[in-house]
């Protein structure tokens, strides 16, 4: 049955959540509310990967106060059949989070790529990879994501220094520090970005082989993904300006487009491109099967995989209708829940309080 | 209702997955031994119901005259003769099978000519083995349906008046090819021979290689009513116990027709037979096989086939040679670097210059495009099908070149990628970039060392020229992350197939690079065998 995770190595687990992790925070970035005071990304992203870690790291901690296994299993002990609806809300923030992953590379394949092409097939092809990958099941995500993670790391990054020909340190202006507000709202949204990665962790934790993998899993994620979106802000930072980067879709695929132009690297900009879409599908499948898991041992407690197929089907269909209906109901919804989904961090953390509090007048009651 | 529960069970949601698992699964990891801490026999070794030799000749030639057909097999030879001149005793070998000379020099000759047996000696059949006939391999034998058994394995039954069981002794003495060159596995550099049709031969270049007091050779039927036996090698106390009850339970399971050749014995034991990439390794090499052996794996020989399959088996075996070991650190990291370049170019070279060529033109320089756009201008075929067609015509050629014998299949070989290419350019049929895109993954392709895993190569490259005509980059990445997770959970005997690697297994073995020679004493982790052998 394929409610049985199967077990994964730490090495798997970091790599499927840092690669889900740093998509999310780095091609996710709504960029005219995130560039209009400038570029504080590259402060925003490892202090929103901090605050979720954090979050992560106290719920880790009460699961093991509580003996709970995973994120299931905690908030079954705290509130009872009623359980299900914190399961309900972290299942449909992983599909959104696997949804608006799909959906930027979708539209990000047909500005830039497929430009003749019709929406609708860009978005079965973007879906294929994913919707597969978790069908076959966690083991698999782990392991593709040990396969191809790393991998593409490092080409991120050289693509990133490959551009440093055209960086100039003056365009970061202004600097962070001197409005504090745009700074905490930012965070707060990249810690909205950052923490489904985690939820997903946390929800398939009886594969990680223990707490303290888990642990490590989610602290070296959060580590690689703070490191990767601060590393590309920054370089974005230095090669354009707050005021044209609001203006811009997707100032990554452009750095590599037009700053090295004139090298031989110049005609490989669609290649990364395809490159950062494999860590994408690694991000969107952990993301599904998560959330599959959860809403399967929620309502279910049957296999996983007919869950995955529905939720896949869905996503592809709402980024079709949010595409070709331009301002519909999707879209007004997924900007709603951009802004507000680091709500999910303080939701997460009360039952994991009251766990706490729970346990500590037990053992009070004992003595 | 009913009609949901069919359709998810026709679907085989819900199934448990009850698959043999040899490393850690979320049940723990399975323990060296059974569950019960007792070394089993194994499954497969229960006894049949035994049919007993009786004391009587008569009665017993009549029995095996019935069992062996002898009436219409005349191959079947009954030689009667005076055991010590005295007693009636009857010979039963197989024509062809059994050494004629060796049967009438040692047991005719011998049993005429010894003298009576002393009184109150016993069993005369202990005492025929003691004083008679000089052979070094023979027993007493009370179960006709094992002297059937030996009869048509070649050996010879003797069966003595009144005696309960008959004397059977190894007269072996069939033809078979002596021990030659590897042909489907060449080095330059390490140990020529190659296994040969005789299972008896083979364990012996096996056992020649590995002289350790914890080598087991247990021989059982294959399972097939053809009768050919198997012998499953490994190293008792180092391979997995639970490794060896799997591969002999799933022998013991076959009951088929015909097994001939290794080949067919490796699909009737592994499950999911639509996967292109084997789940055993196939080696025509007794020092391949023996190093294997002392790794912790299990190999499986089959009489008649003179190849090995050892089992279980990850990418990274099938991407290594018994050489690699035999070359220096630097050469040997060298080789093997462009054997995974070679295939990797093998396996996406075409499907990546369709996808470029079809859909991202921007990708490829100027003066590329412009080349690629000549050589294309009188062809009338779309490119994709072009590539597919040359792909097919490569496979012909290289399929004919190797059913036709000797020298000529290597004519063959020249004359259809020199001339035919030559022509189907003059014929507007193929443009020339493309052969050379063809050559080089051809080249790449016979950089695969084993020959399996290079008609696996072959099925995944034109799935990939296919993903890549229909949607350029993004079909042929989505089929490249789809036969990766593929990949990533196939396993053989338990073991994930891209192991080491993924999942990390604490190994000291390289994968790509050939490492330090001192550190191939400790065995890959994900045979989970133990070290010491104790």
């Amino acid at each position: 049955m394929k409610l049985a995770l199967g077990r994964i190595g730490s090495q798997e687990a970091v790599s499927a959540a840092a690669a889900a992790m740093s998509v999310s925070a780095i091609f996710t970035i709504d960029s005219a509310r995130e560039y209009s005071e400038g570029n504080l990304a590259y402060v925003t992203i490892p202090l929103g990967a901090a605050a979720a870690l954090g979050a992560f790291l106290f719920i880790v901690f009460a699961m093991k106060r509580s003996g709970a296994n995973d994120l299931t299993g905690l908030c079954e002990a705290m509130l009872g059949k009623a359980a299900v609806f914190p399961a309900i809300i972290a299942a449909a923030l992983l599909v959104f989070s696997a949804w608006e992953l799909m959906f930027r590379f979708a539209v990000m394949l047909n500005t830039f790529v497929y430009r003749s092409s019709k929406f609708a097939p860009v978005v079965v092809w973007v879906t294929l990879c994913p919707a597969i990958i978790a069908f076959m099941g966690f083991e698999c995500v782990g392991r593709v994501g040990k396969i191809v993670g790393a991998a593409s790391g490092v080409l991120f990054l050289l693509g990133l220094a490959g551009a440093s020909g055209g960086f100039e340190a003056y365009r970061l202006y202004p600097i962070p520090v001197s409005e504090v507000a745009p700074v905490i709202s930012n965070s707060l949204e990249a810690s909205g970005r950052c923490f489904p990665a985690l939820l997903a962790l946390l929800a398939a934790a009886p594969a990680m082989q223990g707490n303290r993998r888990l642990r490590l899993a989610g602290v070296l994620a959060a580590a690689i993904a703070a490191f990767l979106g601060a590393a590309s802000q920054l370089c974005i930072g230095m090669a354009y300006t707050g005021e044209d980067l609001s203006k811009m879709y997707m100032p990554l695929f452009r750095l590599n487009m037009v700053l090295i132009k004139e090298s031989y690297w110049f005609r490989l900009d669609k290649l990364s491109l395809f490159l950062w879409l494999t860590a994408s599908a690694i991000g969107a499948a952990l993301y599904i099967y998560a959330a599959s898991l959860m809403i399967t041992r929620s309502i279910t407690r049957y296999d996983v995989r007919p869950a995955v197929v529905s939720s896949c089907a869905v996503l592809a269909l709402a980024a079709v209708i949010a595409q070709t209906s331009g301002e519909s109901g999707v879209e007004a919804a997924a900007e709603l829940v951009r802004r507000y989904s680091w709500l999910a961090l303080p939701l997460f953390m009360l039952p994991a309080l009251a766990s706490l509090i729970k346990g500590r007048k037990t053992e009070n009651e004992k003595a | 209702m009913k009609a949901l529960n069919k359709l998810i069970a026709s679907a085989r949601f819900g199934t448990p997955d009850d698959g043999f698992e040899l490393l850690e699964t979320e049940k723990g990891t399975p323990n060296f031994f059974n569950e019960a801490g007792e070394k089993s026999q194994g499954p497969g070794t229960e006894e049949k119901k035994e049919e007993k030799v009786c004391g009587s000749v008569a009665g017993n030639e009549a029995a095996l005259r019935h069992a062996l057909r002898a009436d219409i097999n005349p191959d079947v030879i009954f030689r009667h003769f005076s055991l010590c001149g005295t007693v009636e005793a009857l010979a039963v070998y197989m024509n062809g099978m059994s050494s004629a000379s060796q049967i009438s020099d040692f047991i005719l000759r011998d049993g005429m000519r010894a003298k009576p047996p002393p009184e109150n000696t016993g069993s005369i059949a202990r005492y025929a083995i003691e004083n008679v006939f000089c052979f070094g391999e023979s027993k007493e034998e009370a179960d006709l349906t094992k002297v059937k058994k030996a009869v048509i394995d070649g050996l010879c039954a003797v069966f003595i008046e009144g005696s309960p069981s008959a004397v059977i002794m190894d007269t072996r003495g069939y033809e078979h090819r002596a021990a030659e060159d590897a042909q489907s596995e060449k080095v330059v550099r390490g140990p020529q021979e190659g296994f040969v049709e005789n299972i008896r031969s083979n364990i012996t270049l096996l056992r020649r290689i590995i002289r350790t007091d914890d080598l087991v050779v247990e021989q059982r039927p294959s399972g097939g009513e053809n009768g050919l036996n198997v012998a499953i090698v490994y190293r008792e106390g180092v391979t997995n116990e639970a490794l060896v009850n799997e591969v002999k339970q799933r022998i013991a399971l076959l009951d088929t027709r015909t097994i001939i050749n290794s080949g067919t014995l490796e699909q009737l034991t592994e499950k999911g037979s639509l996967a292109p990439f084997p789940r055993v390794l196939a080696t025509e090499r007794p020092d391949r096989t023996a190093s294997l052996i002392m790794e912790g794996r299990v190999a499986v020989l089959l009489d008649g086939s003179p190849f090995a399959n050892v089992m279980p088996t990850t990418l990274f075996t099938l991407m290594s040679t018994s050489e690699d070991s035999a070359m220096r650190r630097p050469q040997g990291s060298t080789i093997r670097i462009v054997r995974f370049i070679g295939a990797v170019i093998s396996v996406i070279l075409p499907a990546y210059f369709i996808a470029l060529a079809l859909h991202h033109q921007g990708l490829l320089s100027t003066e590329v495009l412009i080349t690629v756009v000549s050589s294309r201008k009188m062809v009338f075929v779309p490119l994709g099908a072009e590539m597919i067609f040359l792909l097919i015509v490569f496979q012909l050629v290289r399929e004919a070149g190797m059913r036709v014998p000797g020298n000529i299949g290597q004519a063959i070989g020249i004359i259809g990628g020199l001339i035919l290419g030559q022509a189907a350019v003059s014929a507007n049929l193929a443009s020339s970039v493309l052969l050379i895109v063809v050559a080089l993954t051809g080249l790449g392709n016979f950089c695969i060392p084993d020959y399996s895993t290079q008609l696996a190569a072959a099925f995944i490259r034109v799935s990939f020229v296919i993903a890549a005509w229909l949607a350029g980059l993004l079909g042929l990445f989505s089929a490249v992350l789809v036969m990766l997770s593929w990949m990533a959970m196939q396993k053989s005997y338990g073991v994930p197939f891209l192991a080491p690697f993924s999942p990390k297994a604490n190994s000291k073995r390289p994968m790509i690079l050939r490492g330090d020679v001192t550190m191939h004493k400790r065995g890959d982790d994900i045979m989970n065998a133990r070290e010491d052998g104790k």
